[in-house]
């Protein structure tokens, strides 16, 4: 086992995002200090056209897919300082970390779906890890209750970093509640995006997936808000983004080696809501219709509703036509603080299998779906 | 210029930068508020993926170029709050303020040359005022001292939309000492930089410009840094951006309506520079032959060297064959006041470029007349 990374430096293991066509590693440094990994042969830096980062909540080192694929490890590179000065600046300490890297290969690939942790923590990482071993991990948002400090934005990559210590990869999208409070809008600087996007594609061996963002779960003009979102507009650049998606099929779910399509979503925009969550039907009707059209996922993935379920095409919950089940998953207990269950999903040739597991390693439920009959 | 009153949420007159194809609306709040802007029919936000930016130094909206040039006017909306909370915030005013806009339409157009400021905010407000009649300025780096603290980075706006108004474009360019200090990485948030690059292109009517960033003026290795800069990489990515752009040539400097091509640095990196700052020289002797051989500008536009002067091609500071005459301007200098500043004004035509340096009192230091394709 290769050494971990210092805790002096760093209060956690990276946490390896796929986004795109690269992964972002992710690391929260303990101390001010800049960071880089090399690959391969190459070294890809935290910087901004020249000027290392030291000032910041998290790092962020965006590293080509392929490279650290091929490479199967990393080096994270460390330089620390006390403060950071216009001129003179004083290292005080310097390293270097290699981590291993195993990319997802598997035929049958194994992942747990976590979101809705609402800052249980140490339940969450229980649940996930009760799974037994995963190729990859989705953290599928509202991991804590608002963004009222910069630390509720770190829960995300403290989880993740547990589940995965670095060494497989995760994707990580947004929940409604990360947009709540004072910290959201600094997002960009702390999560992983597509060119300032979250929503985007990704790709992990045989699996490609679209992750999609609704955004809030109310019209902007509730008054809960108070006039401080525009998810309007955000879902109108995204349906553009979708439809363009649609059409890009050869190099993104059509590509060669996709043998797995997933959709994934914090909000289930699919479902039959009630007042006043039941807004933008008809975008919310043509997300759906060219997921079911042209991207045809083998199943769609869901958090929000602190349920776990599975909604099939053309039951009750499907409210414009969806194109493969959904499985919802995610439920902190309303009346045990601790209580926290979550899906651990199995893909192979025939079947999607479905575990719902508790913080004490329980199966809940276990659902097998047979997989879609035109990806079979 | 206008008798706009600007309401306490303004600390200084919206700057509009030209970059790339858009136009970054830029304005520094005097207190917390959420901020969109009206142009013809359509609204613009200040937003992070649907949430709308309160806790931000400087508020950034994009708009297209084309939409606010036919529009001549633009509307900044704004909505005040005393704290930012997950729920129910409340509203403190809301308002609009509407501003006219007059795109660079001139055959023969007029801009003033900023740079190296070094904080004396108000002389170099001055100057630039004290050139009438220009259609654009450029903002050229440096116009603080280094990035150690906020209100140095939002100097560089309140400077360009004290001069602007708001009324007329601006262009913005990195200096080295922009790059010094805990605030330089975190330009991103708050410069107009297209996808976040401190190299690119823009357009303002006839006039094609290109921005070019040396960033630091010594190695990345110099002991003043202390190991905070990876410059070296950045004129790397830089220089294959420099190449990928002849290649679209027809859509940037051979676009329909071209007249004027100007390239923009803070670092005049085509002359010589004694130790430690002569740097990166096979790098910039690959730009300039780029500049010389395929985008052809008019002039070269510099600072840094705390100087006024033309340096023509083939004469003994065009140590890399240049082939266009380089207009150095930007001194601080003592004044009557304690601080002075003289910047370069100048007149762009088919037969000549007319400058003229210019100091904070408005007077006349020197005038020279460069005569279109003329030697050293």
């Amino acid at each position: 086992m290769l050494p971990a990374l210092p805790p002096e430096v760093f209060r956690a293991p990276p946490a390896v995002y796929a986004v795109g066509r690269n992964y972002c590693i992710t690391l929260i440094p303990a101390t001010r200090c800049v960071v880089w990994c090399r690959v391969g042969g190459n070294t890809y830096y935290d910087d901004f056209n020249g000027v290392f980062r030291s000032e910041r909540l998290v790092h962020q080192v965006y590293v080509p897919a392929d490279e650290l694929e091929k490479a199967e490890r990393y080096t994270v590179g460390y330089r620390c300082f006390a403060e950071r000065l216009s001129d003179w600046n004083k290292p005080t300490a310097e390293g270097e970390v290699t981590v291993e890297f195993r990319p997802v290969k598997s035929e049958g690939p194994r992942f747990f779906l976590i979101s809705d942790v609402h800052g249980r923590m140490e339940s969450g990482i229980a649940a996930a890890r009760a799974f037994g071993k995963m190729d990859f991990l989705i953290v599928n948002g509202d991991m804590h209750g608002n963004c009222m400090t910069c630390e509720s934005l770190l829960t995300d990559h403290f989880i993740a970093a547990a589940l995965t210590r670095g060494e497989i990869p995760a994707v990580f999208l947004r929940g409604n509640h990360d947009m709540r409070g004072p910290w959201p809008e600094r997002v960009e600087e702390c999560i992983p995006l597509d060119g300032g996007k979250t929503y985007f594609t990704f790709r992990l061996g045989p699996v490609w997936g679209v992750a999609l963002d609704c955004g809030e779960i109310r019209a902007d003009e509730h008054e809960k808000h108070g006039g401080v979102v525009c998810c309007h507009a955000m879902r109108l650049r995204e349906t553009q983004w979708l439809r363009e998606l649609a059409g890009r099929g050869a190099e993104e779910f059509d590509a060669p080696g996709v043998k797995y399509r997933l959709a994934v979503s914090h909000v289930d925009f699919t479902d039959v809501l009630p007042p006043p969550f039941d807004i933008e039907e008809e975008l919310y009707g043509q997300w759906t219709g060219l997921l079911r059209e042209y991207i045809r996922p083998d199943c769609l993935l869901f958090g929000h509703q602190h349920k776990n379920y599975v909604t099939l095409p053309g039951s009750a919950r499907d409210r414009f036509g969806q194109s493969a089940p959904a499985i919802v998953t995610g439920v902190p207990s309303k009346t045990d603080p601790v209580d926290y269950s979550a899906a651990g999903i199995a893909l192979s040739r025939e079947f999607i299998d479905a575990d719902y597991i508790d913080q004490t390693g329980r199966i809940l439920q276990r659902v097998r779906i047979p997989r879609p009959v035109y990806r079979s | 210029m206008s008798a706009v009153e600007l309401p306490a949420v303004f600390r200084a007159f919206p700057a509009v930068y030209a970059v790339g194809e858009d136009y970054h609306i830029f304005i520094v709040p005097g207190t917390r508020a959420v901020m969109w802007c009206r142009v013809g029919d359509k609204v613009y936000r200040d937003e992070a993926n649907g949430v709308m930016r309160s806790e931000c130094p400087v508020h950034r909206i994009v708009v297209p170029a084309a939409e606010l040039d036919r529009a001549g006017s633009y509307t900044v909306g704004f909505r005040t709050f005393k704290e930012r909370v997950p729920y129910y915030n409340k509203v403190v005013e809301e308002g609009e303020v509407s501003f006219d806009f007059r795109p660079v339409t001139a055959e023969d157009p007029k801009f003033y040359l900023i740079s190296d400021v070094h904080s004396h905010i108000e002389a170099g407000i001055a100057a630039a005022r004290a050139f009438e009649g220009m259609d654009f300025l450029i903002v050229n780096g440096d116009i603080h001292n280094d990035s150690a603290t906020l209100e140095q980075m939002l100097s560089d706006h309140i400077l360009a939309g004290n001069i602007t108004r708001g009324e007329i474009p601006a262009v913005f360019s990195r200096g080295n000492h922009d790059l010094r200090g805990a605030w330089a990485e975190k330009q991103p948030e708050l410069a107009p930089l297209p996808g976040g690059c401190s190299c690119g292109t823009f357009r303002l009517g006839p006039v094609w410009g290109v921005i070019l960033d040396a960033a630091e003026d010594k190695p990345d290795e110099f002991c003043e840094y202390g190991g905070v800069n990876c410059c070296h990489e950045f004129r790397l990515r830089e220089t294959a951006f420099l190449r990928d752009l002849v290649d679209r040539k027809s859509s940037e400097y051979e676009a329909p309506g071209v007249k004027y091509r100007l390239a923009v640095a803070h670092i005049n990196f085509s002359e010589p520079h004694k130790p430690p700052f002569d740097i990166e020289y096979d790098i910039y002797a690959q730009w300039c032959a780029v500049l010389r051989e395929k985008i052809k500008p008019c002039c070269c536009l510099y600072g840094h060297v705390h100087r006024n002067y033309i340096t023509m091609p083939g004469t003994e500071r065009d140590i890399f064959d240049l082939g266009t005459p380089a207009i150095v301007a930007g001194v601080p200098e003592p004044g009557e006041q304690g601080t002075g500043f003289s910047g370069a004004g100048i007149a762009l035509s088919q037969k000549a470029i007319d400058v003229r340096w210019i100091d904070q009192s408005g007077r006349i230091l020197e005038e020279q007349r460069i005569e279109r394709g003329a030697k050293g």
